[in-house]
Order: C-alpha cells, then structure tokens, then sequence
C-alpha cells in the first residue's frame, strides 16, 4: 500500500497561484473591482475554496444577478468545478508549457453555461460528485469491498479532511482504500485519461499486472491506450512521469483524493 | 450479479428489435460502445433517455435530461420531485445517492443519473446472475423497475414475450 508518506505529503501540499479577476461584461457600477488573489490547493475544487472569491466580486454585479451560481473560465472555456483544480491547470499545459502564474481566471454569475457545467447548487453536490468517485474507485480496486464496509463516520472522516485539508484525517481512512486486493495488486487501476486542450475524459479498464504476473508500466498502458501517439508525454500534479513507472505504484501514491489518477496525455 | 459487456449487447438489441417493431422509439448508437437512446416528449417537458454500459461496475447505467419546451433544463431538485409518488420517500430519503447530475460518458455534457450501484442492487434483487440464460430480457426486467424513478413509461408489450436468440 501507499508507504512512501513523502510523496503523498509533497502531492498534498501542492497549490497553485490563481488571480481571480470578475468578466468585464459583468461589471456593475463605475468602479472596476480589484482583482483576487488566492493560493489554492491542487487537490481540492473550486466550490470548496472560493467563498472569498464570490463574497469579494458578488458587491460589483448586478444586484438582480448576486444569486445566481458563480462559474468559471479560461480562455473562453468553462472550468469543471467536478475535476480537481490540479487537473483542470494541467489540461492546458501545450508541449510542456505550463500555463504562467498566477493562473488569471475569469468569474461570472451570469450566463451558466448548462450544457457544459454541472450545477452545483450547496455543498451536498460537491461531496455527493466526490464520494461517489470514491466509492467508482473503490469498485475498480476491490469490487467495492472496503468502501461499502465502512461506516458513515469513516465516510465522513474522508469528506471533512479533504475539506478541511487534514491530511491525518484523510489518510487514516484512506490508507485501507490503498490496500491491495489480492496479492500486491488492486483489481483495476482507476483512471481518467485527458488529452490536453481538451477537457474530454476517457475511462477504461486498467490493469496493474499482466496475464505473465508483470507489473505494467506506465509506458506499456501508453502504448495500449494510445497506439497512435508517438512517444506520449503523460502530466499528473504538474509533473512529467517516467515511463516506466508501474501503474500501481502511480495509483497508490498519485491519484487524486477521489482516488483516480487523472492523467493528462500530451 | 455482474452483467458482460457481451450479455449487455444481446439485451439492449433485444429491446430495440422489440422497440422497432412497435414504435417504441428506441435507437441503437454506436459511440465508444453501444448505446440505446429515447427521446419522449411530455409536455410541457421532452426528455432523452440513454441506456449504456457502465465498465466500473458492470452493468447498465441510465443517463437522462429533462427539459422545458424552451429548452431550459430543469433543476435536480425539480427531477427529484417528478419520481413516482410510491417510491418517493425512499428517493427523497437517499437523493444525493440516488439521482444525480453527471457527465455523460460520451457528449461530455451534463446529464442525470441514477446512480449505477442502485441498478447492481435492482439487478440483485431480480436474482440476476451473468451465469443464467434467460428467457426473458433481464435490461427489460431492470429498466421497468427503475422507470417509475426516472418518469419513464415503458409499454406492457416489452413484459410478455420472450428473450431471442
């Protein structure tokens, strides 16, 4: 299981820059609002970590449209508050270019883009969207036979340390979802794949071992996934990871909180 | 209870063979894998339907949206409140487990869905097993039981008649 604490602290501690500024269009009034700065963890998702950021801008809108959900773009693309905010920065990293910092996000409150984004409406989505990853994962790794078994404390030990960043707390639970399944491997690997500039997910089913007892590697689920692509640059946390790199290595020590490894093919 | 991506073929061409040969509506598309697909209108709301195959927990999982006749797309909440009056307390009682907003596999957009371990646990409950060979189609067995959550009505004809092989 995921003994190499190091990497699991180094990965959680990672956060991004990001300059909230509110969409020009949207400006209410005659004095433009200053933009927003914030420091935010890579591991978490927008809705959890912008209160200030809606409280700061609410003020310069259109007091007929304070209500209404706030949203958010790069670029002319709306960003899925359902991906992790690490994912949603490295979907635009182009040939090992990473986007500059402090990544400059707009805000809106109007115009929901509802063919592309999911509501979130209170915080029972978020958490509804994030365990029920979880629980997918855990289907994938054990035929759902640690996730089901725990209790509603557990469940919830999960959800409020992710919340609350406590690493202790998330992990004491977490620890018995990282455990192996049979042997030293889990059934499957949960996996999101992404080609960057695109934020198109793909899902399939992911082996950690081979029908001779091999571990596969990274490269090799490469190779399987994208036949097409020539020597595939693969990013997760802002990092290039080695080829060779076993995938169940990767999942028990770099997924995401939602226990999925979201991969990003470059 | 698990049900092969292969048993999931047969049974939801089973259904559209049927479907065609009754008007039913029902299409067959091919996207990363098959999927059959329903457009209903009850006014003032048109809703789609999408029956696919969920490869994390090996069996079928429904996709839906609902919107009004301006093309609106109506709240989770008003979802929630369409659910058939004799199963409502129980949908109500577990709604952010039951039936929630997610991104479509396929059109990366937004739909509904119920929630893929209700349809193990309905497949559980019927006594399926991907062992047995069935007379009757056990996705029929399965959609029929769900419809009254996701206000979907399903003709008596779909029932009575035997599973071709």
């Amino acid at each position: 299981m995921a003994n190499d604490t190091e990497i699991l602290h180094y990965l959680w501690n990672g956060k991004l820059a990001v300059c909230f500024q509110l969409d020009e269009q949207e400006i209410h009034g005659i004095q433009n609002p200053e933009p927003f700065y914030l420091m935010v963890p890579r591991m978490s998702y927008f809705p959890l970590v912008c209160d200030k950021v809606k409280k700061h801008f609410v003020k310069h809108v259109d007091p007929e449209k304070q209500e209404m959900e706030m949203w958010l773009e790069f670029k002319n693309i709306p960003l899925k508050w359902n991906n992790p905010i690490g994912v949603l920065y490295d979907l635009f990293t182009r040939d090992d270019k990473q986007v500059d910092l402090p990544w400059k996000i707009t805000v809106h409150f109007d115009n929901f883009p509802e063919d592309q984004l999911l509501r979130c409406s209170c915080r029972e989505s978020i958490e509804s969207n994030f365990m029920s990853s979880m629980k997918e994962a855990d289907m994938l790794k054990h035929r759902s036979q640690v996730f089901s078994t725990m209790q509603r404390h557990q469940h919830n030990q999960l959800w409020t340390g992710l919340l609350n960043d406590k690493f202790d707390q998330f992990w004491s639970e977490n620890k018995k979802l990282m455990e192996p399944f049979e042997g030293s491997y889990f059934k499957h690997i949960p996996v999101h794949f992404y080609r960057s500039g695109s934020s198109v997910m793909t899902q399939t089913l992911v082996k950690p071992v081979s029908d001779d007892g091999n571990h596969i590697t990274l490269g090799e689920l490469m190779k399987l996934n994208y036949p097409s692509v020539d020597n595939p640059k693969v990013f997760t946390h802002g990092i290039c990871i080695p080829h060779e790199t076993p995938v169940q290595w990767m999942s028990e020590h770099m997924s995401y909180l939602d226990n999925f490894l979201h991969l990003v093919v470059i | 209870m698990s049900m092969t991506y292969q048993q999931f073929v047969e049974y939801a061409t089973d259904l559209k063979n049927h479907s065609d040969s009754i008007d039913g509506g029902w299409n067959l598309r091919q996207h990363q894998c098959p999927m059959i697909l329903l457009w209903k209108t009850k006014f003032p709301i048109v809703c789609e339907y999408h029956i696919l195959y969920n490869p994390s927990y090996s069996c079928p999982d429904v996709f839906f949206n609902m919107w009004y006749t301006d093309g609106k797309l109506l709240s989770l909440e008003h979802v929630w409140s369409l659910v058939h009056s004799f199963l409502k307390q129980n949908v109500v009682h577990d709604k952010w487990n039951a039936i929630t907003q997610e991104m479509h596999p396929f059109f990366n957009s937004p739909f509904f869905r119920l929630h893929p371990c209700k349809n193990t646990h309905v497949l559980e409950m019927l006594g399926f097993s991907s062992k047995n060979i069935y007379e009757f189609n056990p996705l029929i067995a399965w959609l029929s039981t769900i419809s009254p959550i996701i206000g979907l009505e399903i003709d008596l004809s779909y029932g009575n008649r035997r599973l071709k092989s």
